[in-house]
């Protein structure tokens, strides 16, 4: 799906995005991960009108397409808990990769900033009754754009000792953005992920 | 480091208990201890994966490298007990076909005694 300006932070739906800022850090992405559940954990009580009648069920709300690897085409239907799961590690890897490899852990005073919200999709500038789940990284390490990294399909016979990294992010995302502002000198990152459909 | 490390050397075949977050942050820890486990003459390794919540992509690279090294050595890397969500990440680099994945320690054990 390609970004399309109906997307953007004006059409986040009102009262539930959430910014933050940490320091550029791996000690302080258990940090994010837990902001992350815990947003998660409170996103279905925001939208009731997306969770089963059913609480122990909430399969309705917790579907997601799901790409797997090697079988492109095969969509299976995933938990919320498996929802919450890939939205902590699509964050996990974008914010451990710009860390890593933007800041080079060399500065402990940069830090990353991010937005998380959620809207409903849209469809040739239509709002659909899906809704989507919106995750925006900025840093101001050099420009670096990782939807142009090379990456590998995994082969199980022969796996690789690396680069898992930008192949779960372009999994487990939906769509996966880069923008350099150069007004500003930060890289930005959009990632998106479909939550499910409102009843 | 929010990742649990204990080593159980009393079997026959060691194991290594996780617990917690195995990220990027403990991913150069599990992998030193795999190889000092197979300097040790260990190259057949139990790794049980039950009580850790969370993999992130180097903990995934640290498994495939002590895999690697324990295969190099005539000896293999087993893992039991992974949760759905981490098995489904597996499931999606597959690495489930990589490894030899056990549901627990015991089958795990036994899979060895049969050889």
């Amino acid at each position: 799906m390609a970004r399309s300006t109906a997307w953007d932070w004006q059409n986040c739906l009102p009262g539930v995005q959430l910014s933050l800022a940490i320091p550029a850090r791996l000690e302080f992405l258990p940090v994010l991960g837990t902001v992350v559940r815990e947003y998660c954990a409170i996103l279905p009580h925001l939208f009731p009108s997306l969770e089963d009648e059913d609480p122990q069920q909430r399969q309705k709300f917790g579907t997601s397409p799901l790409k797997l690897a090697g079988q492109q085409n095969k969509t299976v239907q995933t938990s919320y808990s498996h929802f919450v799961y890939s939205v902590e590690l699509i964050l996990q890897e974008a914010t451990s990769n710009i860390i890593r490899h933007g800041y080079a852990i060399t500065d402990p005073g940069e830090t990353l900033r991010l937005r998380l919200g959620a809207m409903r999709s849209f469809e040739a500038e239509n709002p659909t009754n899906q809704l989507v789940f919106l995750m925006e990284i900025s840093d101001t390490a050099a420009p670096f754009d990782p939807t142009k990294a090379i990456w590998h399909e995994p082969d199980p016979v022969e796996p690789r000792e690396s680069g898992y990294g930008i192949y779960l992010i372009r999994k487990l995302t939906d769509d996966f953005t880069y923008h350099y502002d150069h007004e500003h000198g930060q890289n930005i990152l959009w990632m998106l992920k479909y939550v499910g459909s409102f009843s | 480091m929010e990742l649990d490390y204990k080593l159980d050397d009393r079997q026959s075949v060691p194991v290594i208990k996780l617990s917690g977050r195995f990220d990027a942050e403990a991913a150069a820890f599990v992998k030193a201890q795999i190889a000092n486990l197979v300097n040790e003459q260990h190259p057949n390794l139990i790794i049980d994966m039950s009580q850790v919540n969370f993999v992130d992509s180097l903990g995934l690279a640290a498994l495939v490298s002590g895999l690697k090294l324990c295969r190099k050595n005539q000896g293999v890397l087993k893992l039991t007990g992974l949760q759905p969500n981490v098995r489904l990440l597996f499931e999606i680099t597959r690495l489930d076909q990589a490894f030899e994945l056990y549901d627990d320690l015991e089958s795990a054990f036994n899979s060895f005694k049969r050889g």
